[in-house]
């Protein structure tokens, strides 16, 4: 019986979270596909939709290659640097994930608008150069954080032993750097390629005349009438993400979005050969710093120089209902995302690969296509076998629309709380945990004294990454959302239709801060309670 | 438990506030604080809530359409009387006599009682004096002005796909010039914008932001940026104008008509179509008990007014947003 149990148990919860992801993310999606493929038989291609696509696929290979680039060699100035100045550089890199990519189009134009600081000087910013600026920056951390991570594995002993052996410098990198490099490079083009193809809010900004995808969908939701339309594009832009999924289920171990933690210390600064090349990575590392300097200058000015209130009780409200949805879609993601972590390890290897899969092609899954799938599923009346659904998205809906919103902030938070504890579950060595149990040590015992203490602190990390990504991200809200409905992300959107650069950056910056506190309260107080659980134990 | 837990936190994808059952869901197509105004002067007058939600007119018609079933709002309020025709036609609109309605020329309302026009503004440019005369041009006079090659991405105006403005504007072109040279003249005209915004109101904004130098906009907007010290002038094109007679209507099964009946009367009272002024954007009222009203406006011969009829303009709307939708947008 206490062996049948658990299994039971494991299954009934796997069911449990498998029904809920087929009513959020499954059926949506499949009523999504079905409508592109309707769309495509009744009307064939849709006209002008080759143009919008050759675009945005343009727009985005540019990206990728430059923002890949720019991280590399910004990543490879890190390793190079000193431990203080290699802070100073993940933090103002890394700062950039709490900065939503429509306020970093807002400051392309404070800096290269026509109103804007360097008016005549730069060319016209809105088009192509002033959205792959925008892209490049705000997508800069996926590349430079995940080659980061990728490099805190290498052994400085290496490099030093190639320099003393005589390697040039391109010899050391291309032998010793890039190698490890292989698969989290691959993950962070796919993701960045995918970011810059399906983000709407940059174009919402700076497209001028290029149509892309994204807002081509983001239009034809808001507008209404173009669902056909959308459900095409939405299918689109999720075929980039399929071979990152078929890659990572060929893997024989987890991929590398699901590896373990590894908690290391920061390692020591890596000593290269002099070369042109190590020296040009930090001249373009100033460079980037500077541009990112001088976008949040150009903010900073356009704040300054604002007539009138530049805060309204409206915006408080606004940033009071983002944080409550984020919040109450935390306090729902949580149970479940553990409830699967904890399902998958009980049901063996096999199952746990499948339903680690399931979470991460989740997670990957594109928020613009995730968006459209629950406007086109929820968006109007459904009939049920239990009697007609009414329509959950919009402000007149049921619960004024808050359903769908939840639904879309809980679809990535899932994923997240899912991957991060079965990370922390892999943290436990398999001995201890068996070497406790034949000590004695009941479930419950082992769960609280071993596991949480190794775990909590990931999960805690997590939650506040979580809160975090629904508050500034753009995508799936703004698809499930009224236009000037009190969510961060349509209200800034709404203001940035009207050029109003000054208040989207306050709106904004008081995010920024709320977001920073609360990560930083989230992870102060798991540190915390797990310091004491881990005195008392 | 998700309904549970947002009753227990207080969200509401609608505002700060929930929605109760006797409150009142207003969709409006008007400039947010106007919307607010109005709502404000109703709450005020009867005591009801309100639940707003703000919509461009386009994009209005279309949720009214896509909710005929689950009848969402029961009012709608503001924006263009053609989409308002579009709407009576396909019977979305309840039919309502208010005793308020004899204060309105029966030019501006329907015959039917399914809609009334509540207030009016004049087609306009919104141009920004400093900006033209960098560019080395004359100030725009008339619709020709505006495909002068120095104005090459310096024009702004929203998307007919998505505001009643811009459909107003996209209309006057085929009254003026006839089908094929309308639409000729439009793909000229739209080569000159530098993007499409969402909403009609927001042109105004642009060019007193500085980031273009003319707008295509209803003239109250742009009276409103420079009454809040925006270096921008109201411009009415010499050659022709049009006007919107923005509108309200009980939406068909609305949720509570009886409530909605109240509104209604209110919007078409004195106090109701004066009640947007408190936002520092004055409409022209269509009531001929108020001075300065609509009647006496085209009265007057100030504005070089031309126009087809309200149905007419209703009726090629689709065939014109398609030809914008294929030949512009994408």
């Amino acid at each position: 019986m206490s062996r049948i149990w658990p299994r039971t148990a494991a299954a009934a919860s796997l069911v449990v979270a498998g029904a809920g992801a087929a009513v959020v993310v499954g059926w949506p999606v499949l009523r999504m596909v079905s409508q592109a493929i309707a769309a495509v038989a009744t009307t064939g291609v849709v006209p002008g939709l080759g143009r919008t696509l050759a675009v945005s696929l343009a727009l985005a290979v540019v990206v990728t290659v430059i923002g890949t680039a720019v991280g590399l060699a910004l990543a490879l100035t890190a390793r190079t640097l000193s431990r203080g100045w290699r802070r100073v550089l993940d933090a103002s890199i890394g700062g950039l994930l709490l900065v939503p990519p429509y306020v970093v189009a807002a400051a392309v134009v404070a800096v290269g608008g026509r109103g804007g600081l360097l008016t005549g000087i730069l060319p016209d910013v809105y088009g192509a150069l002033g959205m792959t600026l925008a892209m490049v920056v705000a997508h800069l951390p996926i590349p430079y954080l995940t080659i980061r991570m990728a490099w805190r594995e290498v052994d400085p002993r290496l490099v030093e032993m190639s320099r003393v052996t005589g390697a040039r410098a391109t010899e050391v990198i291309r032998l010793v750097l890039l190698p490890p490099l292989r698969v989290p490079l691959a993950v962070s083009t796919a993701l960045l390629f995918v970011s810059a193809l399906s983000d709407p809010s940059i174009p919402a900004v700076l497209r001028g005349r290029m149509p892309t995808l994204a807002h081509t969908a983001y239009i034809e939701v808001i507008a209404w009438g173009g669902e056909s339309t959308a459900a095409l594009i939405a299918v689109l832009l999720t075929l980039p993400v399929l071979p990152l999924l078929l890659a990572m289920w060929r893997r024989r171990e987890a991929g590398a979005l699901v590896d373990p933690w590894q908690g290391h210390g920061a390692s020591p600064r890596l000593v290269l050969p002099r070369s042109i090349l190590v020296h040009g990575c930090r001249v373009l590392s100033v460079l980037v710093l500077a541009v990112v300097l001088l976008l949040v200058l150009a903010s900073a000015a356009t704040m300054i120089r604002a007539r009138g209130s530049l805060l309204t009780p409206t915006m408080m409200d606004v940033i009071g209902s983002t944080v409550r949805y984020a919040l109450v879609a935390l306090l729902l993601a949580v149970p479940v995302g553990l409830m699967t972590a904890w399902a998958s390890d009980r049901g063996g290897t096999r199952l746990a690969r499948g339903v680690d899969l399931l979470q991460t092609s989740l997670l990957l899954m594109p928020g613009t296509t995730l968006g459209i799938a629950i406007f086109l599923a929820y968006g109007f009346e459904t009939p049920t076998p239990f009697g007609q659904l009414p329509a959950l998205v919009g402000g007149a809906s049921l619960a004024s629309g808050s359903v769908a919103l939840v639904a879309v902030f809980m679809a990535p938070a899932v994923p997240m709380v899912h991957l991060a504890a079965r990370a922390g579950q892999r943290r436990v060595p398999r001995a201890l945990h068996e070497t406790a149990g034949v000590l004695g040590a009941g479930r419950r015992r082992i769960t609280l004294q071993l596991v949480v203490p190794q775990t909590g602190a990931l999960v805690a990390a997590t939650a506040a990454a979580v809160v975090a990504r629904n508050i500034v991200s753009v995508s799936p809200v703004v698809f499930v959302s009224t236009p000037d409905a009190p969510m961060v992300a349509s209200f800034a959107l709404d203001l940035l239709d009207r050029a109003a650069l000054e208040q989207t950056f306050a709106l904004t910056g008081i995010v920024a801060l709320v977001v920073g506190g609360a990560s930083a309260l989230v992870a102060s107080a798991s540190a915390a309670a797990l310091g004491a659980r881990a005195r008392s134990s | 438990m998700v309904l549970a837990l947002l009753a227990l936190t207080g969200c509401t994808a609608t505002g700060d506030r929930q929605m109760d059952d006797r409150d009142l869901a207003v969709l409006c197509s008007n400039d947010a604080e106007v919307c607010r105004a109005w709502a404000g002067a109703f709450t005020e007058r009867t005591g009801y809530g309100v639940t707003t939600v703000r919509l461009p007119t386009s994009e209005a018609l279309e949720r009214i359409r896509h909710g005929e079933d689950l009848p969402e709002f029961d009012v709608w309020h503001g924006g263009g009387s053609e989409m308002y025709v579009e709407a009576a036609d396909e019977g979305l609109l309840a039919p309502y006599r208010s005793a308020q309605a004899a204060g309105i020329p029966e030019d501006f309302r329907d015959p039917e009682d399914r809609w009334s026009g509540v207030y009016s503004s004049m087609l306009a440019f919104c141009v920004a004096p400093q900006a033209i005369s960098d560019l080395g041009t004359e100030i725009p006079r008339t619709w020709d002005d505006l495909l002068d090659p120095a104005l090459d991405g310096q024009i702004s105006t929203a998307s007919p796909r998505t505001s009643g403005t811009a459909y107003t504007a996209m209309s006057l072109q085929i009254d003026r010039l006839g089908e094929d040279a309308g639409r000729d003249y439009l793909a000229g005209l739209y080569g000159q914008v530098l993007q499409f915004t969402r909403s009609g109101t927001a042109p105004a904004q642009v060019v007193a932001r500085g980031e273009t130098a003319v707008a295509i906009t209803f003239a109250p907007y742009c009276e409103a940026a420079r009454a809040a010290g925006s270096h921008v002038e109201v411009v009415l094109p010499e050659d022709a104008t049009s006007y919107e007679v923005g509108a309200v209507a009980m939406l068909a099964d609305a949720p509570h008509p009886g409530t909605a009946r109240e509104y209604l009367d209110f919007a078409l009272s004195a106090g109701g179509q004066t009640a947007g002024a408190a936002s520092g954007i004055d409409q022209i009222p269509t009531r001929s008990d108020l001075p300065g009203n609509l009647a006496e406006v085209l009265a007057d011969g100030r504005y070089p007014v031309i126009g087809a009829s309200l149905a007419e303009r209703s009726s090629r709307r689709d065939s014109l947003l398609a030809w914008y939708t294929e030949e512009v947008e994408r």
